[in-house]
């Protein structure tokens, strides 16, 4: 059941990625894995892309593939504004699922917002922009305590912060909320939303969360199997914004959460 | 001086609340027990004289100028082997721990002479450069720079790859990189080496200076055992079943006047 909707050899000319019989191996000798095999896929100006998977089908290691943060398998062809991608492409910034272990602890919430605009812009322009972002995330008052005296939920909005101080063009985001309660969770998927209005940044979004994918994007992908395939892939058509109540009694939201969830678990019996 | 003494205030208090005050206490009540337990006969340290005979010899000593002169060679040459010792462990510590290849290739090497006790070097030291300064300071640098040194490459290997993906994705330049994330995060290992390398020094420092500053030791000896001791009771001795010990003990010190 493989449904690559792309062209699997040409590149999508309106397309930000462009991911092509994209591959990659782990490991050496007799140890040597395959993860990821024939990814064909596009993400698009301005688009919601929620990666799904199980836990260790290699959705970690597709985001750092496109942040270039990992080199793919030879044979990879993989593009960022038609060019190649070789090391991490301008514009492009992840936030990482271990919030904890990617903040600087030694460093307050705005120092932290500043390190990657701090040398290409004026200390007014830092202070003013580090203001606007924490504002964003909720986290204005919070500008000169550290990282250790935030919640994990605080520390996972400032990492975002930092990533948004840069205005990127593509927000890679690897599971960002996964490690938090309920209610903030859903408290931090509309606010992102919010933000991606607000913003019009591009975001690739990984989960392992069905209603979590179907309730913040606009298109799914879901990848299985082992090495790891696309599976299924769906457009969200559901009015904008969100709502964490009315969205998930939408029938188009309960059909598309009834066909992913049919789809993963036929996949895994099968 | 009315301005140092009222800038000066706030320190003090400070300084103050600073104190391990039951730390101290627990430390002035054990020797109050040694004092009083030996006075009273309880204990019987035969070679250990009393803490106030420790003090009043001290006393004595910084009275001859016979102390601090020596304690200030100690300390100058201590710190002055720690500065450099750390300066070149931490360049070298990072150099290694930043450069996979430069590590391969060096670490063999560090970890035999590494493993070499300091000691050793001590007898090698006194035949290259003689009983001198340069002796002593080579022979601080040459150990103390290891546990600096090691304790750089581990910080700097051993910074998250969470910190290091962030730089990579921020797109911070390498200096930068090594800068604000790589320095910072390995501080806290880098201060243990430090504070290692501290102690190390001191310890070859004074086992350098031994053979050279052994007048001192003599005449502590001397200001020790010139006044009679209760301690060498002949009685104790004759009820021994091997009196070599207790020979040792009544015959030569005490009765050797002043050897230096
Ligand atoms: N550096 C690596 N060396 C060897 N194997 C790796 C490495 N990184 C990932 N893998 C393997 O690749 C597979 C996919 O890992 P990945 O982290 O991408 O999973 P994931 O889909 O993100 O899982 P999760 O939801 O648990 O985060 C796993 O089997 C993992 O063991
Ligand atoms: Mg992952």
């Amino acid at each position: 059941m493989s449904e690559i909707t792309v062209d699997p050899v040409t590149p999508a000319t309106d397309a930000i990625f462009s991911c092509r019989n994209l591959a990659i191996e782990f490991g050496h000798g007799a140890h040597r894995r395959r993860i990821l095999q024939d990814v064909n896929f596009d993400v698009h100006q301005g688009e919601f892309l929620a990666l799904l998977g199980t836990s260790g089908v290699g959705k970690t290691t597709l985001l750092r593939i496109l942040g270039g943060l990992l080199a793919p398998s030879e044979g990879t062809q993989i593009h960022f504004d038609g060019a190649p991608i070789d090391g991490p492409p301008r514009g492009v910034i992840m936030v990482f699922q271990d919030y904890a272990s990617s903040l600087l602890t030694w460093r307050t919430v705005g120092r932290n917002v500043a390190l990657g605009i701090e040398n290409s812009l004026s200390k007014a322009e830092v202070a003013q922009r580090t203001r606007e972002v924490l504002d964003m995330v909720g986290l204005g008052d919070r500008i000169d305590d550290y990282p250790a005296q935030l919640s994990g939920g605080m520390q996972q909005r400032l990492q975002l912060a930092r990533a948004l101080a840069m205005r990127p063009r593509v927000l890679l985001m690897d599971e960002p909320f996964g490690a938090l309660d309920a209610m903030t969770k859903a408290n931090l998927q509309d606010e992102l939303l919010r933000i991606q209005r607000r913003t019009g940044t591009t975001v690739v979004f990984i989960t392992h969360d069905i209603e979590e994918a179907v309730y913040v994007s606009s298109r799914v992908i879901v990848l299985s199997g082992s090495p790891g395939r696309i599976l299924l892939e769906r457009d969200v058509d559901l009015p904008s914004p969100r709502n964490q109540v009315t969205t998930k009694e939408h029938p188009e939201y309960l059909r598309l959460r009834h066909e992913i969830y049919d789809a993963v678990s036929d996949h895994v019996n099968s | 001086m009315t301005t140092q003494a009222q800038r000066a205030r706030p320190l003090g208090p400070r300084l103050l609340a600073k104190i391990n005050l039951p730390g101290v206490t627990f430390l002035i009540v054990l020797f109050a027990v040694w004092e009083a337990a030996d006075r009273a006969g309880l204990i019987d340290l035969m070679f250990l004289p009393r803490p106030s005979e420790i003090l009043s010899a001290g006393a004595t000593l910084i009275a001859q100028n016979a102390f601090l002169p020596t304690v200030g060679h100690t300390v100058s040459v201590t710190l002055t082997g720690w500065a450099i010792a750390s300066c070149s462990g931490l360049m070298i510590g990072f150099a290694l721990g930043m450069s996979r290849r430069v590590w391969v290739y060096s670490m063999s090497t560090i970890e035999l002479f590494r493993a070499l006790p300091s000691v050793v070097l001590l007898p090698i030291a006194v035949l290259v450069f003689g009983f001198s300064v340069q002796m002593e300071l080579v022979l601080v640098i040459v150990s103390a720079q290891w546990p600096v040194m090691v304790s750089a490459v581990d910080g700097v290997r051993l910074v998250p790859q969470g910190l290091r993906d962030t730089a990579t994705t921020l797109r911070l330049g390498r200096l930068e990189t090594a800068r604000k994330i790589i320095l910072p995060a390995a501080l806290p290992k880098v201060l243990v080496g430090l504070r290692l390398s501290l102690a190390l020094s001191l310890i070859l420092t004074v086992a350098a200076e031994m053979p050279r500053r052994c007048s001192v030791t003599r005449r502590a000896w001397a200001t020790r055992w010139s006044r009679p001791r209760k301690r060498c009771r002949p009685t104790r001795c004759s009820s021994t079943s091997s009196p070599s010990g207790c020979s040792a003990c009544c015959s030569t010190p005490p009765s050797s006047s002043s050897p230096g």
